[in-house]
This record gives C-alpha cells, sequence and structure tokens, in this order.
C-alpha cells in the first residue's frame, strides 16, 4: 500500500520503466508556482523557485534580483511606483 | 534635454530610488552621473528629473556633488587598475605543463596572435590568449 503521506496532492506522480522491464509509481515533490506582479500579474523574472529547504541553500542574490521591489513587482511597475515617489517628493 | 547639474531620481537599477546630479553629458547620448548612486554612465530614460539643478561643475567629484545636495559623502573603495584580470583558465600564460603539451599546436596561433598585443598593455595577452585557447578545443571536437 502506498504510505499516507504520499497521497498528498503536493506529491506529483509518475510511472518510471526499471531496468528490470516493470513499472513502479514513484513520487516527487512539486514545485512551487512562479511569483507574479503583485499590481500587473505577470511573471517575475529572475526570481528563484523552489521549496524552502532549497532557497535556504541559495545566496540573497541568487533568489531574487538586485532592485528595490524585487520580489514583489515586476520591471515596468517598480519603474512606476518609483516615479510616483519622486513626484510626490517635489510637490 | 538634461543639463549639467540637474538633480534627478534614477529608477532603474540596483541604484533605482536615489538621488543623483548629472556630470556630464556624453556624445553618444548618455550622461555621466554621480551622487547617491554609483558614478556612471546612465540612459536618460532610466532618469527622472525633479526639476532642481545645482551649480556643480562638469566632471565634478563624488565629494563635491554630494556637498551641493547636502548628503555625507559615502566611503567608497579605490579602483586599482593595475589589477590581476579573472579567471585564468587552463591558461598558456600561467603555463601548465600537461595543458601546454596538448595545445602545442592551437597555442603557436595563439601566442602569435598573442605577440604583437604583449608590448602596448601588459594585461591584454593575459585575458586574451585564455579565452581564445578555451574556444579551440570545442572547435578542434566539432
Amino acid at each position: 500500500m502506498v504510505s499516507g503521506r504520499f497521497k498528498s496532492r503536493t506529491y506529483a506522480r509518475s510511472q518510471v520503466r526499471t531496468p528490470g522491464g516493470g513499472n513502479v509509481l514513484r513520487h516527487t515533490l512539486r514545485k512551487p508556482k512562479k511569483a507574479h506582479c503583485a499590481s500587473c500579474g505577470n511573471v517575475l523574472a529572475g526570481v528563484a523557485r523552489g521549496r524552502p529547504a532549497q532557497l535556504k541553500k541559495l545566496s540573497k542574490t541568487q533568489r531574487v534580483p538586485t532592485r528595490p521591489y524585487a520580489g514583489t513587482l515586476c520591471s515596468p511597475c517598480s519603474r512606476k511606483k518609483l516615479i510616483e515617489k519622486a513626484r510626490q517628493q517635489q510637490a | 534635454m538634461f543639463k549639467v547639474g540637474d538633480v534627478c531620481v534614477k529608477i532603474a537599477g540596483r541604484d533605482a530610488g536615489k538621488t543623483c546630479v548629472v556630470v556630464d553629458t556624453l556624445e553618444s547620448g548618455l550622461v555621466l552621473v554621480e551622487g547617491a548612486t554609483r558614478r556612471r554612465k546612465c540612459n536618460t530614460r532610466h532618469l527622472e528629473p525633479t526639476g532642481k539643478s545645482l551649480d556643480v561643475k562638469k566632471g565634478a567629484s563624488h565629494e563635491a556633488v554630494m556637498k551641493a545636495l547636502g548628503l555625507e559623502p559615502v566611503q567608497r573603495k579605490p579602483k586599482k587598475a593595475g589589477e590581476k584580470p579573472r579567471v585564468q583558465r587552463k591558461a598558456t600564460a600561467s603555463g601548465a605543463p600537461g595543458t601546454q603539451e596538448r595545445k602545442a599546436p592551437k597555442k603557436g596561433a595563439a601566442g602569435k596572435a598573442a605577440k604583437p598585443k604583449a608590448e602596448p598593455a601588459g594585461e591584454k595577452p593575459a585575458k586574451a590568449a585564455p579565452k581564445k585557447a578555451a574556444k579551440r578545443p570545442a572547435d578542434a571536437q566539432e
């Protein structure tokens, strides 16, 4: 029987053909989905995907771009926000 | 468009959101910028003008610009021009004996190319030769 922990949908199932010729079910953890921009919803470029344990191994610069609003907003949206900020400071 | 002394805010790059002053305009249309940002060439599309203007000389130093902005100058590591260039790969320059034997026929061509360059700049053959040597085995395999 399949052990209870594999029944969760965070595991993906795949059929694997063994060298002996038999078929075997393998369970692998799914990767989390890509990060999206908080305002326009586009996929964010340069943001690493992985489970917490995998992300911990990466350095901060490997996880996210080096830019204000890096992991939250896409580059066009962050530019709009910075322009807004600059104009507010003027006024 | 942008004049020397214009105060701007950078909207792109890792310096985004920081105030800077235009310190020189270049022929290519780019602009030299200094201030809370790094001293660098920048596209005018990546700058948001604030409408303010400061009295700053063309090509002003970091301290002069920060004084005009009313900020404290940032401590920066001075760039050393004569420093060793980056990674030396299976290099003809450093001369590991095993690699030299393998690359002897190709090394001649790289050596010939490197020699005329050797005199004007001491660093360049060290950079140029390893790149050429690294490419050759790939070409030979194909």
